[in-house]
């Protein structure tokens, strides 16, 4: 039953409900007419307003409602998780790809491009502290100490990884890089213990609130005193690992004692990696075994040079037995050509076949055809070379097939290429005279036909047509050939 | 103490001048320098591909006609002169370096059917089919002058050839009758007829200057001595021919183009076989003319193509067709061995070069010499599979593509008829007859 009411408070209750509903539908109307706005310009003002406004109220959330900013920070993470599995901003999709193709010509697509990588880059960055003013001196990359690079030495498995990577490439000295070893283990155990008490504090305060890091928009950054607004330094500081390593360092630092002293004498051993031995590798006592190596030179040690051209190419060579391989190679080239053993039995044919069923021995033995060894290979005589008795295919595209029309015989064809016209096989003056041609025309001349006196200057050809006056007939003496 | 030294004397390998080219000490031991025959061939190849890549064979178009280009005429002392007659009785005179027409004179009414340059070089003739020879000056007339012609010789039938002489003040036209005429006479002063009443073309021969052969509607070629009162001989094809060019350095052999898209090369001696039968064309064959070398010759065929040919080859060794040269009614090989001239239905007279590939102009020394080694080379091994089938190609309209290909088919279709003919009659029934012979059907003296 409602509660009895007068007339005023019902009506002023109906202007109420009135004044919200009109609120309502003004409110839906707005948000409406702002959906349907596809000015880009309005949503990038709008887009920036409201980052700005995340920011402030995100960091009055951090000091007022850690709950919230909690969940923001978890809100956070998941689109990271989302962005890094998807990859939905990598310029893959179909949009990018026509971009792609336009961004040669086109600055607004370019950017438009770059912009989407920037998206992906503030979606994947990692949440890193940076709290206190005081804890940014620790925490920028400069004053990281030295063996934040090292890998973990905790175990003695991977001898490999014994050794300090190597920071100069111009070292060559053993004992000074051993030097240099103890030196900077005395000096990171300090350090360690320096930082030790600071990296603690924000070890505590980074277990009570996860790592945040404020979305930070491309353009603008707003740094707030409390909040530091980090980029780009997951590579360099992981501060969970960071702490791992820490207490790493602390326990395997007695153990970094097998610094050894590197044999320096022997310059042979130049090449190989520093502060490995022979004894770390090896598991168990291995028994040495005598390889019979291949007869080689005796390897001359210069004095003068390590590096002479035979010496470099035996020891590549020291390990391969070419010979033997040379050997097994011609005998598989033989092997092949040589026809094995061709079995005709058929099964059935006065016994039993079926599946399953194999013809008699004896059947077999008498169907096995043996076919006659083949012609002697070019090779033979000759015990260091294997010639290839295979016609090669892309050499008969080359051939001459057929003998051509003029020539009578191979040898006649075969005598005419044999000899060079060129310059390398022949004097100036024998080239010219080998590749003038059959017609020499002077530029610019006009080339009058023959006249009879020089058909006439060879006097066994005989005019055929000195025809007198009335003469019926053609003299057909002599049938000279000028073709 | 000795020390070995080198001593070596400068004279011996450093050069005299800047100008000179570096010594370079060879030595020609063919152990150093093995692999002759592979490494030629390779050069071989590579100057085959070359020549087809430099193979831009098209000059220049002469614009300027407002008919089909009948006739045309070289000058017998200028080389930049070309004379051309047209259907609508049009002459005009080009100057071909310049690529511009000097002079028109407007000769006929009617087709220009014949021109030809004087052997001096200073008047030229025309007939036309308005039944009238025409000499003309090769000098342009001076201010004002009207084009004149020295003089005109009017006949009573049309005349469709002229030819001149090539030393004496003489000239042949053919029309009803084969004429000799003397420049100064306006009636001939010899007719030749021999039962045929329509002729085609005649032409003197350049190096037996007396003779002359024409061809006639009847399917024949019929051999003249200017000095005789009667023709020679005659020989009778199956199909007619257009015309015939003598070849300028051989006396005895002329080269006539026939209706059936092929040309024959025949001795005048022995006119009973061709010499050689030359197939190439998909039509009918309208014009031939000789290189002045007499090694080759250039023919103009209904299908739009031009065609060179060796003198002793059955097939071509070039073609030329554009898709704007329609169909070639005239061509002329130019007197230095170096252009070929191409006059055609529509209107334009084209200039081609005669060896597609080659460089024109002055070549140095060194250029000379690489081209000739090329060219030597690709002649050498011409016969290898590679390097003919890279050297033969050409790129043919499609039309004549499968036309040539459609005649193929009927030729081996013919043949295999023929044999099978002769496989299944009584031996010795059905001759064995070349291709030459099939040709001539008889030679009447």
């Amino acid at each position: 039953m409602w509660p009895l009411r007068n007339l005023l408070e019902v009506k002023i209750r109906r202007a109420e409900l009135q004044k919200a509903r009109a609120l309502q539908t003004y409110y839906e109307a707005k948000a409406r007419r702002e959906r349907k706005i596809k000015s880009k310009k309005y949503h990038r003002v709008l887009n920036k307003a409201k980052r700005k406004e995340f920011l402030k109220r995100f960091e009055e959330m951090v000091k007022n409602d850690p709950a919230a900013a909690l969940e923001e920070i978890n809100k956070m993470e998941l689109a990271r998780m989302q962005e890094r599995m998807s990859l939905k901003h990598q310029n893959s999709g179909k949009w990018a790809k026509s971009k792609a193709i336009m961004a040669k010509y086109d600055e607004s697509a370019r950017k438009a491009m770059q912009q989407q990588l920037e998206v992906n880059k503030d979606l994947t960055q990692k949440l890193s502290i940076a709290l206190n003013d005081d804890n940014e001196e620790t925490e920028t990359p400069e004053n990281l100490p030295d063996f934040v690079n090292e890998a973990p030495l905790g175990t003695d498995s991977n001898p490999w990884m014994k050794g300090k990577l190597s920071e100069e490439p111009a070292e060559t000295k053993g004992e000074t890089h051993n030097l240099n070893l103890t030196a900077e283990l005395t000096e990171t155990a300090a350090n360690v213990e320096e930082e030790e008490s600071d990296v603690e504090e924000t070890e505590e305060e980074s277990l009570q609130m996860s790592e945040v890091c404020a979305k930070a928009a491309p353009v603008e950054e707003s740094a707030d005193a409390s909040l530091q607004l980090v980029e780009g330094q997951t590579d360099q500081m992981q501060p969970l690992e960071f702490m791992e390593l820490l207490n790493q360092v602390e326990s395997v630092q007695p153990d970094q004692t097998p610094v050894e002293p590197r044999p320096s004498s022997d310059q042979a051993q130049k090449k190989q990696p520093k502060g490995i031995t022979l004894k770390d590798t090896l598991t168990k006592d291995a028994n040495p075994i005598l390889v019979p190596l291949a007869p080689t030179a005796v390897a001359a040690e210069d004095s003068d040079e390590t590096l002479t051209q035979t010496g470099l190419i035996q020891e590549a060579f020291a390990g391969d037995d070419v010979i033997s391989e040379f050997m097994k190679d011609k005998k598989n080239q033989e092997d092949a050509d040589k026809p094995s053993v061709v079995d005709m039995t058929l099964p059935g044919w006065g016994e039993w076949g079926g599946a399953g069923l194999k013809p008699s021995r004896s059947k077999r033995r008498r169907f096995r055809v043996k076919t006659a060894p083949p012609p002697p290979r070019k090779d033979e005589k000759l015990p260091g070379v294997i010639l290839s008795e295979k016609r090669n295919s892309s050499l008969s595209l080359h051939q001459v097939n057929t003998l051509p029309f003029p020539f009578t015989s191979h040898t006649q064809f075969e005598s005419t290429l044999r000899s060079p016209l060129g310059r390398t096989w022949n004097t100036e003056r024998a080239v010219k005279k080998l590749t003038k041609p059959k017609v020499i025309t002077q530029l610019g001349t006009i080339i009058e036909p023959m006249t009879r006196e020089e058909l006439m200057k060879d006097k066994k050809t005989i005019n055929l047509l000195t025809i007198t006056p009335h003469s019926k007939h053609l003299n057909k003496k002599k049938k000279s050939q000028v073709f | 103490m000795k020390v070995k030294v080198l001593s070596r004397n400068p004279d011996d390998y450093v050069r005299e001048t800047k100008l000179d080219i570096q010594r370079v000490p060879r030595n020609y031991d063919p152990t150093l320098h093995p692999f002759e025959v592979c490494r030629e061939y390779t050069r071989a190849l590579n100057a085959t591909k070359l020549d087809r890549v430099f193979a831009k064979p098209f000059l220049t178009a002469l614009d300027g006609h407002r008919d089909g280009v009948n006739c045309m005429a070289k000058h017998t002392t200028s080389l930049s002169t070309l004379l051309s007659g047209s259907c609508d009785g049009e002459v005009k005179v080009w100057n071909l370096s310049k690529r511009e027409c000097l002079r028109t004179i407007q000769a006929h009414e009617g087709f220009v059917r014949g021109m030809v340059v004087r052997f001096c070089g200073t008047s030229f003739f025309t007939v036309g089919d308005d039944k009238t020879i025409k000499q003309w000056k090769m000098e342009a007339p001076g201010y004002g002058e009207a084009v004149e012609p020295l003089n005109t010789i009017l006949g009573k039938t049309v005349y469709t050839g002229l030819a001149h002489h090539q030393k004496e003040g003489v000239f042949a036209t053919c029309g009803q009758q084969v004429d000799i005429w003397d420049e100064q006479r306006s009636s001939p002063i010899r007719s030749f007829t021999w039962g045929v009443d329509s002729f085609s073309s005649v032409h003197f021969n350049p190096v037996e200057t007396e003779l002359l052969a024409s061809c006639a509607s009847d399917r024949s070629i019929i051999l003249y001595d200017m000095r005789e009162a009667a023709p020679l001989k005659k020989v009778i094809m199956t199909m007619r021919s257009n015309t015939l060019c003598w070849n300028p350095m051989e006396a005895y052999y002329f080269t006539s183009c026939n209706e059936d898209y092929n040309l024959y090369t025949y001795d005048m001696r022995y006119l009973n076989k061709p010499v050689i039968v030359h197939v190439d064309h998909v039509s009918a064959v309208l014009d031939v003319d000789y290189s002045p070398t007499g090694k080759e010759f250039v023919s103009a065929s209904f299908d739009k193509t031009i065609r060179i040919f060796p003198k002793d080859a059955g097939h071509s060794r070039e073609v030329y067709h554009t898709k704007r040269m329609q169909h070639v009614i005239c061509v002329k090989w130019s007197s230095d061995n170096r252009y070929i001239l191409s006059g055609s239905d529509e209107m334009n007279i084209r200039l081609w070069k005669a060896s597609a590939s080659e460089k024109l102009g002055v070549l140095a020394p060194r250029e000379k010499n690489a081209a000739n080694y090329r060219a030597k080379l690709r002649e050498k091994f011409k016969h290898f599979p590679q390097i003919r089938r890279i050297a033969q190609h050409r790129h043919l309209p499609k039309a004549i593509y499968y036309q040539a290909k459609e005649l193929k088919a009927m030729k081996d279709a013919r043949r295999r008829k023929e044999k099978n003919v002769r496989s299944h009659s009584k031996p010795g029934s059905v001759p064995v007859l070349s291709e030459k012979e099939k040709h001539v059907v008889t030679v009447v003296k």
